[in-house]
C-alpha cells in the first residue's frame, strides 16, 4: 500500500493500492513489442537498401548489355552489307572475261597455214555469253583444222559453244559465228577472284 | 482519481508508440517487397539480355572467317570501285589513262567514243548504270596485246563488251574495244533512321 496526499489539502491522506504485479509484464511486453517492431523495421530498411543497390547494378549491367547488343547489331549489319557489296563486285567481275588471255590462246590455236582476217567478240549485256565471229583465210582443210583446234581450246578453258551458225564462205574468207557460254569458266575463276589470285588483281 | 484515470495516459503513450512503429514496419515491408520485385525483374531482364548477346556472339563467331575473307576481298577491290564514280573529271581521267597506256606501248589510239551520260545495264535482277568508252588502238601485235593486258589489270572492273581484232596477218593490228564501267555498282547506303527513345522506367 502507498500513502498519498491530496494536492490542495495536504493534511488529507489516503492509502492507495499499488499497481497490480501483472501490469509489470504488460509494460515489459509492450516495450519488448515496440523494440521488436523497431528492429524488424530496421532490418527491412537495410534489406530495401541492399535490393535497391542490387537493382541499380542490374540496371547498369542492362545498359552495358544493351550497348553490347547494339554494337553486335551494327557489326552484323556491316558484315551483311559488306557481304552484299562483295557479292556484287564478284558478280560483276564474273560477268567479265580476260580478253588478252583469250586472244593469245585463240591465236595460238590457229595453224600456221591459216590467216586470221578478223576476230570479233561481243558480250551479251548482263550475261556471261559472248558472240564470237571469226573470219579465216586458208584452204578448206586448214580451216577445218583451225576450227576444231579452236573448239578444243575453248572446251579446255571451260567455255561451252551454245550455238554455231553455218560457216559462210565469200572471196576465200570463211566466216564462223559462235555463241559462247562463259558461265562454267567464270565459276572456276570466281574462286580465284575471292582468293585474290586472279591475274587481273 | 480512478484507476482508469491513473493508467490511461501511459496506456495511450504505449498505444501510440506501437501504432507508429507498426505503420513504420508496414511501410518498410512494402518498400522491401517492391524493391525485391524490382530486383527480380531486373535480374530476369539481365539474364535474357545475356542470352541474347551470347546468341549474337556465337552466330557472329561462326562467320568470323568469312567476314575476314570478305574484308580482305573488299580491301583489294575497293580502290578500283571509286574510279568509276559518275563524275566528268574521273571519266576524262579514265580516258586519258587509257590513252597514256597506249602511248606507253607505242600504239596510236583513235575513234574514242564516250557517251555523255551513263546508260542502263542489266545486272543480276536489276538495272545499274554503266559508263561506256570506245577506243581503237593500232600498232604491233605484241604491243597491242600487252596494252590490253595492262588495261585489264589497271581497270579490273572494266567489262570488255566488244573486242574486234583486224589486220592480224599484217604488221600492224588494230584492236577496237568497247568498255563498260559500272557507275553505281555499290548502291549508296540508306540513311539511318533516328533511334526510338526508350520509355523511361517509372
Amino acid at each position: 500500500m502507498e500513502l498519498v496526499g491530496h494536492d490542495l489539502n495536504p493534511n488529507r491522506q489516503q492509502l492507495r493500492k499499488p499497481l497490480p504485479g501483472v501490469f509489470k509484464y504488460v509494460i515489459y511486453g509492450t516495450l519488448g513489442l515496440f523494440s521488436a517492431i523497431l528492429v524488424m523495421t530496421a532490418v527491412n530498411v537495410v534489406q530495401t537498401t541492399t535490393y535497391a543497390n542490387a537493382t541499380r547494378k542490374a540496371e547498369l549491367e542492362q545498359d552495358r548489355l544493351d550497348r553490347e547488343s547494339d554494337r553486335l547489331d551494327k557489326t552484323i549489319t556491316d558484315r551483311s552489307l559488306n557481304k552484299e557489296k562483295a557479292r556484287r563486285v564478284l558478280d560483276w567481275a564474273e560477268l567479265g572475261w580476260h580478253a588478252q588471255s583469250f586472244l593469245v590462246d585463240a591465236m595460238a590455236t590457229l595453224p600456221p597455214t591459216i590467216e586470221l582476217d578478223e576476230l570479233t567478240c561481243e558480250l551479251k549485256e548482263g550475261y556471261p555469253q559472248m558472240a564470237l565471229t571469226l573470219k579465216l583465210r586458208g584452204s578448206d582443210f586448214a580451216q577445218k583444222q583451225a576450227r576444231e583446234a579452236f573448239a578444243r581450246s575453248l572446251f579446255e578453258k571451260g567455255i561451252l559453244v551454245s550455238e554455231s551458225d553455218p560457216t559462210r564462205i565469200s572471196n576465200g574468207i570463211s566466216t564462223h559465228k559462235l555463241l559462247l557460254s562463259l558461265g562454267s569458266a567464270q565459276a572456276a575463276r570466281s574462286e580465284k577472284l575471292v582468293a585474290g589470285k586472279d591475274g587481273r588483281q | 482519481m480512478t484507476s482508469f484515470g491513473r493508467y490511461f495516459p501511459i496506456a495511450l503513450v504505449f498505444a501510440i508508440m506501437i501504432l507508429f512503429a507498426s505503420v513504420g514496419l508496414g511501410w518498410s515491408y512494402t518498400a522491401k517487397t517492391e524493391a525485391r520485385e524490382e530486383l527480380e525483374k531486373s535480374e530476369k531482364e539481365v539474364k535474357l539480355k545475356k542470352i541474347k548477346v551470347s546468341g549474337k556472339k556465337s552466330s557472329m563467331s561462326k562467320d568470323d572467317s568469312l567476314a575476314l575473307a570478305i574484308d580482305d576481298f573488299l580491301a583489294k577491290w575497293e580502290p578500283h570501285l571509286d574510279k568509276y564514280e559518275e563524275d566528268d573529271d574521273r571519266i576524262t581521267a579514265l580516258v586519258n589513262n587509257i590513252d597514256r597506256l597506249a602511248v606507253d606501248y607505242r600504239l596510236a589510239t583513235s575513234d574514242k567514243i564516250t557517251p555523255a551520260s551513263p546508260q542502263k545495264y542489266p545486272f543480276r535482277s536489276e538495272t545499274i548504270r554503266v559508263q561506256s568508252i570506245g577506243v581503237t588502238a593500232s600498232g604491233e601485235l605484241v604491243n597491242a596485246l600487252n596494252w590490253l593486258s595492262e588495261l585489264e589489270s589497271t581497270l579490273p572492273l572494266a567489262r570488255i563488251e566488244r573486242l574486234s581484232v583486224t589486220g592480224y596477218s599484217k604488221s600492224s593490228v588494230s584492236i577496237a574495244l568497247r568498255l563498260s564501267f559500272p557507275v553505281d555498282l555499290i548502291p549508296e547506303p540508306e540513311p539511318e533512321k533516328p533511334a526510338k527513345k526508350k520509355a523511361k522506367k517509372k
